[in-house]
């Protein structure tokens, strides 16, 4: 275990020493911000308008359902384009470098390597997540009411799913020593799973059902409506072990090429 | 200390390590000598773990490489070739990761950091980043982190490839420090330098052994006669039939006429006797001009050229042997 400290804090220290971990968190917070600010506007414009006409309905309009729901989708969104771009050096850059070499002849095991690049990649997404949390602060200085356990339980689903395109990303940058093609098919990846709850409708009705469940997008959805599912952590966290265990297998591959 | 038995490796077609068999004894530091491509890399990255083997067994201290790999890499130092390193770490950083990954114990860490930064000589750097090194710091710094906390086998791929001469020297001499405390193999494709720094050298090629042996032991059993070169000023008399008078001389060929006249012969010799002498007593009587007389033992650079370069009876026989042997 200390080993996996020792890589963990090793890549935490590599992320906050090159300018990527400051480079995505900014860019991650400017545009979550940007959102937050669009569906507050919205927000206002709608309730002003409903105040003055009132058969509009308005229903879902709170600040729960219109304001933080819409930000926790858009915040999924833009992890979709943040987190490949968090994983795609972390196994690359040691095959690229040679340091895999290194690291694999020290007593150490694929598992507590690639475990520690996991938690590394998921110590800078928390550090990352944690600031939104301003938005909820500003919301209550502002005197706005909201349920928590529907935050807390959006965020829950938020930080599984984060944990999911970290394991993925981790294995795709594990397949070559390029950096560039490691990002690449993880967001091309991400982007298809995520995907497949639209295109349910059109397939045949037998395997809508089966699309809709492997679509990374649908399990979360209940969670943003305060709604925590055994199946959809089973999913997160089934997804999230699957990538891990193949990343494992693919270090250990390598050592029996012939 | 090391065992190592029919090892094989093959890539595709290539069969990069084929049929490698040795042994290095414990304190001994042996020497892995060939050209580029013959197998030196692959065969030392199966004796670390790195890779496996398609054949063959490797045990370090009496323990399976295959079967007890975590065992086995912690009594391991190894130094890759091109010394990957961690570019973004302080070499301080650096080695405090190495320790934890190599599973020194807490109390232990500091004393070992201390040492190997004593040893390769690194006080001056040790808050500096590594990427922003000289090639012979990061060099250095690659040795630092194999023979930190004193493992009992140190691998060291080309230790001193792409340094300065001054360099070279440091680190030959650090190895030779090393001597009786590690057991320790190295890979080379500088002759000079196995002979300089090892105990024994291991000569392969196309990822076979072609031969074992101490460097003078190479240098003696694979020539067959010694060469010496004369030159002498023109004197009009024939010296064939002058020299061939000594006994123990086998041939004898004129080679050139330098610049200002002298001729230069050489002759090769019987091995086991030094003909030097009688050559010079012979050549004076007749009242030769003797300007130079010098003695060549063959040396491992011929050994080695040609070893690699042509199927050697003698050469086959030799790994043969050792393959039965040991």
């Amino acid at each position: 275990m200390s080993r996996v400290f020792a890589i963990f804090s090793k890549d935490v220290k590599s992320y906050f020493f090159s300018i990527t971990a400051y480079i995505v968190i900014t860019i991650f917070l400017t545009l979550s911000g940007f959102f937050f600010s669009t569906a507050m506007s919205y927000f206002s414009l709608y309730s002003f308008q409903a105040s003055s006409q009132p058969y509009l309905s308005t229903e879902g309009l709170n600040l729960t359902d219109a304001v933080l729901g819409n930000l926790f989708f858009n915040i999924c969104v833009i992890l979709l384009l943040m987190i490949p771009v968090l994983t795609m050096r972390l196994m690359a850059e040691e095959q690229k470098e040679g340091t895999l070499e290194l690291l694999l002849t020290y007593p150490v095991n694929e598992k507590e390597v690639v475990l520690g690049k996991f938690l590394a990649a998921g110590f800078v997404f928390a550090v990352m997540l944690l600031p939104t949390m301003t938005h909820l602060f500003l919301l209550r200085w502002l005197g706005g009411t909201f349920e928590w356990g529907v935050v807390a339980s959006g965020g829950i689903g938020l930080f599984l799913m984060g944990m999911a395109f970290i394991s993925f990303g981790i294995f795709s940058s594990s397949l070559s020593e390029n950096q560039i093609i490691g990002a690449v098919i993880s967001f091309g990846f991400l982007l298809l799973l995520w995907m497949l709850a639209w295109v349910s409708q059109f397939v045949p009705p037998a395997f809508a059902g089966l699309a809709g469940e492997f679509s990374l997008i649908r399990h979360v959805e209940d969670f943003f409506k305060g709604i925590v599912e055994v199946k959809n952590i089973v999913y997160y966290l089934l997804f999230t072990f699957f990538f891990f265990l193949l990343t494992v297998w693919r270090l250990e591959a390598r050592k029996w090429v012939r | 200390m090391i065992e190592v038995h029919d090892l094989a490796k093959s890539f595709g077609k290539i069969r990069a390590v084929d049929g490698l068999t040795f042994n290095v004894q414990e304190g001994e530091i042996v020497g892995l000598l060939g050209p580029n491509g013959a197998g030196k890399t692959t065969a030392m990255r199966i004796l670390t773990g790195f890779l496996t083997p398609t054949e063959g067994t490797v045990r370090i201290n009496g323990l399976d490489m295959l079967k007890f790999p975590r065992k086995v890499q912690s009594i391991l130092g190894y130094l890759p070739e091109d010394v990957p390193l961690y570019k973004d770490m302080t070499v301080e950083s650096f080695l405090k990761f190495v320790v934890r990954m190599k599973g020194l114990p807490i109390r232990k860490r500091r004393d070992a950091i201390g040492e190997a930064v004593e040893l390769c000589k690194l006080e001056d750097v040790r808050k500096r980043i590594i990427g922003k090194l000289s090639k012979g710091y990061r060099q250095r710094v690659g040795l630092a982190q194999a023979l930190i906390g004193r493992p009992k086998v140190l691998i060291l791929d080309e230790p001193t490839s792409g340094l300065d001469p001054r360099q070279i020297n440091e680190i030959r001499q650090l190895i030779r420090n090393l001597k009786g405390k590690q057991t320790i193999l190295l890979s080379t494709h500088i002759l000079p330098e196995a002979s300089m720094v090892s105990d024994r050298v291991l000569i392969i090629n196309k990822g076979k052994l072609v031969a074992t042996g101490t460097p003078k032991e190479l240098a003696d059993r694979l020539c067959s006669g010694q060469e010496l070169f004369v030159t002498v000023r023109p004197s009009g008399k024939l010296l064939a039939p002058l020299v061939d008078k000594v006994p123990g001389v086998l041939s004898i060929q004129r080679m050139s006429v330098g610049d200002d006249g002298v001729e230069r012969y050489k002759i090769i010799s019987d091995k086991s006797q030094d003909v030097r002498s009688g050559i010079a007593r012979a050549l004076v009587a007749e009242g030769v001009d003797l300007v130079e007389l010098r003695s060549e033992a063959m040396s491992l650079e011929d050994v080695f050229l040609k070893l690699v370069t042509q199927e050697d009876p003698f050469a086959a026989a030799e790994a043969e042997s050792s393959r039965g042997g040991n």
